[in-house]
């Protein structure tokens, strides 16, 4: 009796060790082994190397602190976090309010343009503004045209504008998400209970959102501190801790980049301190309730509805500037920066046609394998997650969302340090650019997938098997029909993220392949703006259009 | 399709340290309609999953008829499941879940289609072969569930609650359809529920399961009105309990005390017990009197029908104070309290009297001796409290 339990006992560890769902794990963890943390581990290094090149040392820290060309640069990316996620939170929590309970004019015309600044690239964005309200804008040279000086933009106070234009979107995206999945019920009561529209909000719709409301300021606030883009273009004489490490790490070329290490390594322990305050504190704190019904828009007043569908025309507008700004630039005669509106040529594209086919193949040619490679590892984390073993899986959620706290900058220096040697050398090839997009956009997959696979009764799938069809079959008969849209959707995300890349694209790609995001940036950096309008363009085109396909396909097929 | 028999020795299950299924051992004659019947938490759905190899056991053998299965992987056990959740395949319309073990067994496919019609007509979906899972009723979803099932022709059919997610209605009317077909194909079943009238309806045999043991098997009758143990008595149906002291134990049975009198009940738990537990179920008692209130033409208050001598000449009675009395259509429920304090419940089937009986009114109960059982003290705490919650859901 004893011996066949012990028999079986090793049965099942066998069984365990030759799960066949043991294999993507492991491919997982020794990739981001390889690829996510060694890399980082080689940029915390790089900073403790003292001057002479072997001891470990501070001293890099203490000039960064003690020089005010250092501090600056980290004072800044704080006070633009702080100031940016301040201000949009003060634009979104009214209007994503406003858009879910109030009936406007107009309504989905505004959330359907909100969503083309939301997927603009950053630094296109900050270039068009740069465009209407730079040196040489349109806005500015018509006020200049009647004798009014305005103030162009540029400066800290330029870059938070920017920063604020750039990603209120997102904000609004994630808010109304979060007002709406707020039971309707409870603010039902809120009214039997004798409470008007205005107490409602404060007593009842706010504190119910105030978690999503902190998510989405945290995600607001990480994505400002990483950005490159903007504080590039828009921020000359702003340095933030980005444009500081990429200007370190590119005049350090000769010695170890130790300072460029160092503000990379400040910038990931501000990102990370983040992420984890997102993780452990509000993950139990969610109040979302999981009501079949959903609050609907109620008509205000006549005068109310005027004055509300007023405020989303300028929203509409305000999202639509940059997109039409570009458009039009692209047509018009360019001296440098300077367009001479009213002007009509085809000369931009007819000069840029050819340096755009390669980085537009480049571009396409990355981000089509390195997602390949997420929906692939990524589906079937997703699933391990899901379906097997609870503590195997929070370490796997955990660890594969890592890289969403990971600056561009920080991984983009430390695959440069740990693949530019024997036996791995990967710089100056794709596969460096390949690697960084799929480490970079593995969590979107993994979150889709998973927040999907979730739903589905994994009695589904043991039925497949019931009948007659073995696991990994049933895996792709069943589960992944089951699971596209979530594969559709994170294959979506990591494609067009990036396709926009620019932060750490810009450190670790080589002449041969260059993506669009780099030849734009360039063109921009070189105030070439007819040019450069039109590769933003097509930057634009790239990403705009595979979202709205998708949309289309998933409208028609939920309608039949 | 002849059955199956099914045999079940010494099994273990252990998930970390909760031990699932404790070396249970089990034999299902072919063609029998089986039920594992239990509390949640009770290891039957285990036992099920373990018969359908989602789970491997960590000790035991699984056979059907002379050949073990148990190291078979689920895909070639050749059994057909129907789960709680339905779990028909959302993207495929109907005649393509039906068909879909028949592919996945490469049956040709006029082969396939014949069946699979066949089966669409068993469960009365005729012509709605087109349709997708959303179009459907939650009943009719699990008729499609349970034809994808039947069309394999599996060696076993496993039913895990089947019923608990439809209504109560079309429960009873969907536990008759099940009946029925497993008679008409003779295939074996092993039904899994927690619902004590769901089992003694549609079982040919029920194990009563409690910790991943089994308590009792036995066909309905017998589990109803011989449970062996307080816990099956508790479980079954409602029953009330009252402590007893032994007086003396005898030839004839045992004798105790009931209520401040004497009763000899057939049966002896052992020479040197001084105390019981005694068992009468709420509809094997009857209201002889209540408080004042006249002897009515039809029986002494209107309640019963049974005719004064009867009652007389064969009732054990005691007395007790009402609580509560409520009113059920087809059944007149009362709770009372005995002088010591139990509550206890009394069923009066088909009352004839119009109107409640007060709070506090004093009333005559009668039971015949024959329908208390007595069981050693102890057991039942269990039982009462899962009953107690059970009641309270």
């Amino acid at each position: 009796m004893a011996d066949t339990v012990t028999a079986i006992g090793r049965v099942n560890i066998k069984r365990r060790l030759l799960d066949p769902w043991n294999l993507p794990i492991v491919i997982f963890i020794l990739s981001f082994l390889l690829f996510l943390i060694y890399p980082i581990l080689s940029v915390v290094k790089a900073s403790l190397i003292d001057v002479s090149g072997s001891t470990i040392s501070f001293a890099s820290y203490v000039k960064f602190f003690t020089k005010a060309y250092y501090y600056r640069a980290l004072v800044n990316t704080l006070l633009l976090g702080l100031f940016g996620t301040i201000g949009i939170m003060i634009i979104d929590i009214p209007l994503a309010y406003f858009y879910t309970r109030y009936r406007i004019y107009g309504q989905v015309a505004v959330g359907t343009a909100l969503w083309i600044p939301y997927l603009t690239p950053a630094f296109i964005g900050a270039y068009t503004w740069l465009i209407l309200f730079g040196k040489f804008g349109l806005v500015t040279l018509l006020f200049k045209n009647i004798g009014i000086m305005i103030p162009t933009i540029g400066g800290f106070g330029g870059v938070l504008i920017v920063f604020i234009l750039s990603y209120y979107p997102l904000g609004f995206i994630l808010l109304t998400g979060a007002f709406q999945t707020i039971d309707p019920t409870l603010e039902e009561a809120a009214h039997n209970l004798g409470a008007s529209d205005i107490r409602r909000f404060w007593t009842v719709t706010l504190p119910s959102a105030t978690p999503s409301i902190l998510n989405a300021a945290l995600m607001v606030f990480i994505l400002i501190i990483d950005s490159f883009g903007i504080p590039a273009i828009i921020g000359v004489g702003t340095p933030v801790l980005t444009t500081l490490v990429y200007g370190e790490f590119t005049s350090e070329l000769g010695g170890p980049p130790v300072m460029a290490s160092t503000g990379a390594t400040i910038l990931l322990t501000i990102s990370m301190t983040i992420l984890v305050i997102q993780r452990v504190y509000l993950r139990k704190r969610s109040f979302v309730t999981s009501g079949t019904r959903k609050p609907v828009p109620v008509n205000p007043r006549p005068l109310k509805k005027l004055f509300l569908s007023f405020i989303f025309f300028i929203v509409l507008i305000v999202s639509l500037l940059p997109i039409v700004t570009i458009v039009i630039s692209s047509f018009t005669k360019a001296d440098g920066p300077v367009l001479q509106y009213g002007h009509f040529t085809l000369d931009h594209y007819r000069e840029t046609f050819y340096a755009i086919v390669k980085p537009l193949k480049n571009s396409y040619f990355l981000a089509t394998t390195s997602m390949i490679l997420d929906l692939v590892l990524g589906s079937l984390l997703g699933y391990v997650i899901v379906r097997k073993g609870k503590r195997l899986a929070t370490f796997i959620d955990a660890f594969s969302a890592l890289p969403l706290g990971i600056p561009g900058v920080l991984l983009g220096i430390g695959l440069i340090l740990a693949f530019s040697h024997k036996p791995m050398v990967l710089i100056g090839t794709g596969w460096i650019l390949i690697v960084a997009y799929f480490v970079r956009r593995l969590p979107h997959p993994v979150r889709t997938v998973s927040a999907i696979l979730s739903q589905v009764n994994p009695n589904v799938e043991e039925a497949s098997v019931n009948l007659g069809v073995p696991p990994i079959r049933t895996f792709f008969r069943v589960t992944s029909r089951m699971i596209m849209p979530g594969i559709i959707s994170g294959g979506l995300l990591a494609w067009t993220a990036s396709v926009a890349d620019l932060t750490c694209t810009i450190l670790i790609f080589s002449a041969k392949w260059k993506t669009l995001t780099v030849e734009t940036f360039a063109q921009i950096r070189s105030d070439l703006y007819g040019p450069a309008s039109v590769v933003g363009i097509f930057l634009l085109l790239s990403v705009l259009i595979p979202i709205f396909i998708v949309n289309i396909f998933t409208r028609v097929k939920e309608s039949s | 399709m002849s059955g199956v028999g099914v045999r079940i020795e010494n099994l273990t299950k252990r998930f970390g340290s909760v031990t699932a299924v404790d070396d249970l051992s089990l034999e299902i004659k072919p063609g029998e309609l089986f039920t594992l019947l239990g509390p949640s938490g009770c290891g039957k759905t285990t036992l099920l999953r373990t018969i359908a190899g989602f789970y491997y056991q960590d000790a035991g053998a699984i056979y059907f008829n002379d050949r073990r299965i148990d190291g078979i992987p689920p895909y070639r056990r050749d059994t057909g499941m129907v789960f709680q959740s339905y779990a028909v395949f959302p993207f495929m319309n109907v005649y393509d879940n039906i068909a879909y073990g028949l592919k996945a067994r490469r049956v040709n496919r006029d082969e396939i289609r014949r069946r699979v019609l066949d089966a669409i007509e068993l469960v009365r979906l005729t012509g709605m072969e087109k349709r997708r899972p959303d179009q459907l009723s939650g009943g009719q979803q699990q008729r499609v569930a349970v034809a994808r099932a039947v069309v394999i022709e599996p060696s076993v059919l496993l039913m895990d609650e089947p019923l608990s997610n439809l209504d109560a209605k079309l429960r009873v009317g969907m536990r008759v359809d099940i009946k029925r077909l497993q008679k008409k194909l003779g295939i074996t079943m092993i039904y899994v529920t927690h619902d004590q009238e769901e089992a003694l309806a549609i079982s040919d045999r029920i194990a009563v399961m409690s910790k991943g043991k089994i308590v009792q098997i036995g066909s309905p009758w017998e589990i109803y009105h011989n449970p062996a143990n307080a816990y099956v008595a508790d479980f079954i149906g409602v029953t009330n309990f009252f402590r007893c002291p032994v007086e003396r134990v005898g030839k004839e049975g045992t004798t105790i005390e009931f209520q401040g009198k004497r009763l000899t009940v057939p049966g002896i738990l052992g020479r040197d017990v001084n105390e019981v537990m005694a068992s009468i179920r709420p509809e094997a008692m009857q209201i002889i009197s209540v408080e004042g209130e006249s002897v009515g033409s039809d029986g002494i208050t209107g309640i019963s029908e049974t005719s004064s001598d009867e009652r007389d000449k064969s009732l054990f009675s005691f007395s007790a104070e009402v609580y509560d009395s409520t009113y059920l259509g087809s059944v007149l429920s009362i709770i009372a309290k005995v002088p010591d304090g139990t509550e206890i419940q009394i069923s009066i089937a088909n009352p004839r009297r119009e109107g409640l009986i007060g709070e506090g009114k004093k009333i005559e109960i009668g039971f015949s001796p024959g329908d208390l059982i007595i069981f050693p003290v102890g057991e039942e705490i269990n039982g009462m409290r899962l009953n107690k919650q059970q009641r309270a859901l």
